[in-house]
């Protein structure tokens, strides 16, 4: 594969995410509730708060309200309870702003990206901004540096690879420059040389970044601090090494680390 | 993985693998002068055949001027044949009931063969027309000049997504389908049909979630009910004067036709 030319977030640091006010977590909820209607509550009273630049993964079983938590951080979906943004909390009137703020990377790239060629998919998010045609193209061919697509403005994109899917849906988020940056199963359907990619290029994001995800090696890997959520309250709160081997905990939630990786493996050497 | 990504070459056009002059015109210029040129095409009286061959003369320069491979353009050109098929199949039988002759290989007259050539040259050289835009514009392109030249912006919208999203769906499709053949189903071609129909339903259910999901992506990324996929370019001279040309002589040949003819 192609290496990328030098410059991977050079727009982050000549653009430095500016926050409402310096003292403020650049996430905070508090006593979320909520239930899709007809169905048993997704989220039971979930409280947290993760402070600017911090990279949190949030672990837990399936249907525990990873994904259902994570549309609420932008306000795709809002249930009882408040959710702050840098300090401004989710409403009507702030949503729109609140979405320039919080990049949310879904887990099929399919979803994400629905116009015909890179170029366009990227300058979507930039030109609902209202930002002029040179910001917007610089933007562009910026945010596909940072995620190592540099030049691929006019490919389509049913010919890209499921790895540069991914990274691509990365950059129509990167080309808003959010403050907070949600992944959703970030190395779902990748083969390990596009994961260590894609994984080199969130390690080098400085942004806040909160990544769902049962991939637990990763979670190790990029994220200091974990989440565990189970039935949709929140179990655990702790870092990340103390959280996975706490093989109590993870056996309780309906969770293991990798065989690999576990004690039985090291026994064994 | 890299099977998916090569597949739906198929599909397309080859567009942009050569590159010439035609290549590098505007869309919009390409996409207005094509569209006069059917207009002017489909409208030419069928007597006038000197005008068809004048068309065929400019599509076939403008085929040359795009060094288009022939093979390519003519197996395109195969799409309208069953069209033609079909209504020579059909003539002798219709010739037959408007003159109340049980025979019908006896009454294929003039006015039926003037018929036959004129389905016949027209779809033939209407749909070279849209070979030539094709070939030499890729999709996103046209979608581009569809918007600048104020095509609803919903229209284009749905084209937008239908190309996008054509090549998911089939995939989707193509799985679920080894899936059921996985399973031992298709031994006699009727009892297809009901896992056929559950595939389609399954397929319009998984659509319909998909359309939610990206939906909810697009709020994700402050859409407002507004797209713009075009960008800004201006229109060279060499644009102009292609677009005029082929608009001034298309029309030329068209109006000519409808004299000589009357």
């Amino acid at each position: 594969m192609r290496e990328k030319r030098g410059r991977p977030a050079d727009w982050l640091r000549r653009n430095p995410p500016v926050a409402a006010s310096d003292s403020s977590p650049a996430v905070e909820v508090t006593d979320l509730h909520f239930a899709y209607p007809g169905c048993r509550d997704v989220l039971r009273g979930i409280s947290f708060s993760i402070h600017p630049r911090e990279s949190v993964a949030i672990i837990g079983p399936n249907g525990a309200g990873k994904s259902t938590l994570a549309l609420h951080l932008n306000g795709l979906l809002r249930g009882d309870g408040v959710v702050r943004i840098l300090g401004l909390a989710v409403s009507d009137r702030t949503v729109r702003d609140i979405r320039t703020r919080v990049g949310l990377v879904f887990q099929d790239p399919d979803d994400q990206l629905f116009l015909t060629s890179v170029g366009q998919d990227v300058a979507f998010g930039p030109s609902n901004m209202g930002l002029s045609r040179t910001e917007i193209d610089e933007r562009v061919s910026d945010a596909l540096a940072a995620v190592g697509m540099d030049g691929s403005e006019n490919r389509l994109i049913h010919h890209l690879s499921s790895g540069e899917k991914k990274r691509v849906a990365l950059a129509t988020t990167l080309a808003m420059r959010p403050d907070v940056l949600i992944l959703d199963e970030p190395s779902a359907n990748l083969d390990p040389k596009a994961r260590r990619r894609l994984m080199q290029i969130l390690k080098s994001l400085p942004v806040t970044k909160i990544i769902i995800t049962h991939d637990l090696p990763l979670a190790y890997e990029l994220c200091p601090r974990a989440l565990l959520l189970s039935e949709g309250m929140l179990v655990a709160d702790s870092t990340t090494p103390e959280m996975l081997f706490d093989q109590r905990l993870l056996a309780a939630n309906d969770l293991e680390l990798p065989y690999a990786f576990g004690p039985q493996a090291r026994a064994e050497v | 993985m890299r099977r998916e990504a090569t597949q739906p070459a198929r599909f397309l056009p080859r567009a942009a693998v050569v590159d010439s002059a035609i290549h590098r015109l505007d869309p919009r210029v390409k996409v207005v002068a094509i569209l006069t040129l059917i207009l002017a095409i489909v409208s030419t009286p069928r007597e006038a055949a000197w005008a068809f061959v004048a068309y065929a003369a400019i599509l076939v320069l403008l085929v040359a001027i795009a060094r288009l491979p022939l093979k390519h353009v003519f197996r395109r050109l195969l799409v309208v044949l069953p069209v033609i098929v079909l209504v020579a199949v059909v003539l002798p039988l219709y010739g037959a009931m408007r003159q109340g002759n049980p025979d019908p290989t006896s009454v294929v007259a003039g006015a039926d063969l003037l018929l036959l050539w004129n389905v016949a040259a027209k779809s033939l050289l209407a749909t070279l027309s849209v070979v030539l835009l094709a070939s030499t514009t890729t999709v996103p392109d046209i979608l581009s000049a569809f918007e600048r030249l104020r095509v609803p912006a919903t229209l284009v919208l749905i084209l937008s997504f239908m190309f996008r999203y054509v090549f998911v769906l089939a995939e989707e499709a193509r799985r679920m389908h080894i899936a059921i053949e996985a399973r031992g189903y298709g031994r006699h071609r009727l009892g297809r049909i009901p896992a056929l129909a559950r595939l389609a339903g399954a397929l319009f259910l998984r659509s319909h979630n998909r359309g939610e999901r990206v939906y909810e992506a697009m709020l994700s990324r402050g859409f407002n009910g507004r797209i713009r996929v075009s960008t800004d370019s201006k229109l060279h001279l060499a644009d102009t004067l292609f677009v005029g040309s082929l608009v001034v002589v298309a029309l030329a040949i068209r109006l000519m036709a409808t004299v000589a003819w009357r």
